[in-house]
């Protein structure tokens, strides 16, 4: 095995992964949608989290970087949130949306 | 003379950046890789692997890779194992942190696949000899 079967085989893992990226980022949406209209419990923002941390580590590797970008950038929006196990408040919640358009933005 | 790294534990729970991790150290590093998506799953297959080198995510549900650190720490046969962190918080001040739990090295997220194995090679290598 080479580096050249091995980029072979690291273009068919990133044509993968943005194949399912849109899963992805739907998973992020309806985890936000049912902590912020209250059917879910506020402790559930570590998986919230756990999914935006994972995309903002993967996805530029993967060849997206845009993506992870964004990713991160929402996750460092959230975190303080996680750890309080508390949601935002209404104005948070309004710029958590924002940075959520520009996630799925950057992924589509 | 220092051994040469052959044998490297990885525990990832995220797939896809476990399967580029594992197919970058065996196809460009020439390793052998036992990739784990979890801390419990890479104790169980520790004894028959027998790795030089433990890669580890950081942030992970159950033991986290702090976690699994303190475990291989707390067993004798693998109390000497060296242990690269692999994590996407990238602030100095967590760099510093893992560095202090006793880690070998800390590499970003995201990273080059194409010179991943490379980095490995260099804290190996780097590390002082048994």
């Amino acid at each position: 095995m080479t580096a050249e079967a091995f980029k072979r085989q690291l273009e068919a893992l990133s044509a993968d992964y943005r194949r399912d990226l849109p899963k992805k980022l739907a998973l992020i949406e309806s985890l936000w949608l049912e902590l912020a209209h209250g059917a879910a419990q506020p402790s559930r923002i570590t998986d919230l989290l756990r999914e935006l941390h994972s995309i903002s580590g993967s996805a530029k590797t993967l060849g997206v970087a845009g993506v992870s970008e964004a990713a991160a950038t929402a996750e460092s929006f959230l975190e303080p949130f996680s750890k309080r196990g508390k949601l935002p408040n209404a104005a948070q919640q309004a710029e958590f949306v924002r940075l959520l358009d520009a996630l799925k933005r950057a992924g589509s | 003379m220092k051994v040469a790294l052959q044998k490297i534990l990885l525990v990832e729970d995220d797939p896809d950046i476990r399967t580029v991790v594992k197919a970058s150290l065996e196809m460009i590093g020439k390793f052998q890789v036992c990739a784990c998506g979890s801390g419990a799953e890479a104790f169980a297959a520790l004894p028959k692997f027998g790795p030089q080198l433990a890669l580890l995510d950081v942030m992970m549900p159950d033991m986290d890779g702090p976690g699994v650190l303190a475990r291989l720490r707390a067993l004798p046969e693998t109390a000497g194992i060296p242990v690269i962190f692999l994590t996407a918080k990238t602030a100095t001040s967590e760099i510093q942190r893992l560095r202090t739990l006793g880690a070998a090295g800390v590499l970003t997220k995201p990273f080059d696949p194409m010179t991943l194995h490379q980095q490995v090679k260099e804290i190996w290598e780097g590390l002082p000899s048994d």
